[in-house]
């Protein structure tokens, strides 16, 4: 069963493809070699908003439940945002309970990249954030940029950050469900 | 990333939790279970009531099928039911692969992507077309695969969604707090494991041409549990058995029990 190639790892191969043909303004990805259950993203800043200019990475964890389930998105760049934690990960409803088997990985990022600029402050994750939304632009606007310029200096010491989340103790989520060691082989040569 | 903690991402934590109990239902049972006696569901319930009106369906429906309780059980059990109903009249199987094309072209007018769509609706297409030559026993495996059994489901679910967003002036009088078709699909049809409810029966129902009859296992009142044909007025092909929250199949006494 597991040398077949499974519907997630299909599907997977498919929304690369599409991404690659068919490339959304500011938004670039790929899955990371011999594993297309992990992608790196780069997400630039739309033009006209505080995060112009900035490049945002971000990794996306598939299973094999994908599409069928949602995978977990995370910013490896600091981002300054009423709805991204200090982890990385972002508080957006398509991600968790709205989530649809129709969306695909252009669709998750073309979201967050409007997320950017129009956040939504009912659901913070980072309450500074959401509050110097509401009442004070400039200074919320400055912390932006802030996280805008680290985006293109800090590139070698943020990868290495990646690994960071095993360690957070509830290892149930990604540890269980992810994917079997020997899982990672077969598609490769099917590219 | 150096500042500390303080704040959590909880809905992670909600989710792996969800997984988590998620992954215990899926342990427990098969997605779709062989057939078993209605009587076995005497044992579940100590209650006169419900005890009264399980009796009340033995004689019309000595037999049943548990399908896994993971938010998807409608959609999974009444697909299974119509191709249990297609395994039986292999006469009638093109007409209904013609309805599923039309659903196909429906859920790209209806705003789908076809880029997405179309993986869902050829498993679907691929898997019912295998009923021609094979037998149901083959389609049980299917049911039983979680990949292509949940691709059915998606399938199913995106029927549902394109069905009442191309006929939004049926569905629409039935949304409260004056919410649109589109967002009742975003919230109660499209994300994979959450029920489904009355409205979305009658749109998938409608779509697909194949009427069910529910039996309702609950506390209303009455000795008998009550039944209902959806959509009205026509001949039910799948008999399904409501309990609060959760589907089953259930089969009248010339029982389609292939397994």
């Amino acid at each position: 069963m597991s040398s077949s190639i499974t519907p997630a790892r299909k599907r997977l191969m498919k929304d690369f493809k599409r991404l690659q043909e068919d490339p959304p303004q500011g938004i670039m990805g790929a899955p990371v070699e011999n594993d297309i259950m992990t992608w790196h993203a780069v997400i630039f800043g739309p033009e006209g908003t505080p995060f112009e200019d900035g490049a945002f990475k971000l990794t996306l964890t598939f299973t094999e439940d994908y599409p069928n389930k949602a995978p977990v998105v995370k910013f490896v760049s600091r981002v300054y945002h009423p709805n991204v934690y200090k982890d990385g990960s972002i508080c957006l409803d398509i991600l968790q309970n709205k989530w649809s088997p129709t969306y695909n990985i252009t669709g998750i990022l073309t979201s967050i990249q409007s997320l950017l600029d129009e956040p939504n402050p009912n659901s913070p994750a980072n309450a500074e954030a959401a509050q110097l939304y509401r009442e004070n632009r400039r200074e919320y606007e400055r912390k932006v940029r802030d996280c805008v310029e680290e985006s293109w200096s800090s590139d070698e010491e943020e990868e290495e950050d990646e690994d960071e989340d095993g360690q957070d103790g509830d290892d149930d989520d990604d540890g269980a469900d992810g994917d079997a060691p020997d899982a990672d082989k077969p598609d490769a040569a099917e590219q | 990333m150096s500042e500390g903690k303080d704040e959590v991402n909880r809905d992670q934590e909600i989710m792996a939790q969800m997984d988590a109990i998620k992954k215990e239902v899926a342990e427990s049972a098969p997605l779709m279970s062989d057939v078993m006696d209605t009587s076995t569901l005497l044992a579940e319930y100590g209650d006169p009531l419900f005890t009264t009106k399980i009796k009340s369906m033995l004689d019309a429906f000595p037999k049943m099928r548990k399908t896994r309780g993971d938010g998807n059980c409608f959609y999974r059990a009444y697909a299974y039911g119509i191709a249990e109903h297609f395994a039986a009249h292999k006469d009638k199987l093109p007409g209904f692969l013609e309805t599923l094309k039309q659903t196909f072209d429906m859920a790209l007018a209806a705003g789908y992507p076809e880029f997405t769509a179309e993986d869902f609706y050829e498993t679907v297409q691929e898997q019912f077309a295998r009923l021609k030559d094979e037998p149901m026993e083959a389609l049980h495996a299917t049911f039983n695969d979680d990949g292509l059994s949940n691709y059915i489901v998606a399938y199913f679910r995106l029927v549902t969604a394109a069905h009442m967003k191309t006929h939004v002036d049926d569905f629409l009088p039935f949304l409260e707090g004056g919410e649109t078709v589109a967002a009742f699909c975003a919230r109660a049809v499209d994300p994979f494991g959450v029920d489904c409810e009355h409205l979305q029966i009658i749109a998938l129902t409608q779509a697909l041409g194949v009427a069910v009859n529910i039996a309702y296992l609950d506390r209303s009142a009455g000795e008998t549990a009550a039944q209902h044909v959806i959509p009205d007025g026509q001949e039910p092909l799948v008999f399904l058995l409501y309990r609060p929250g959760h589907y089953d199949i259930l089969y009248p006494p010339p029982a389609v029990a292939h397994t």
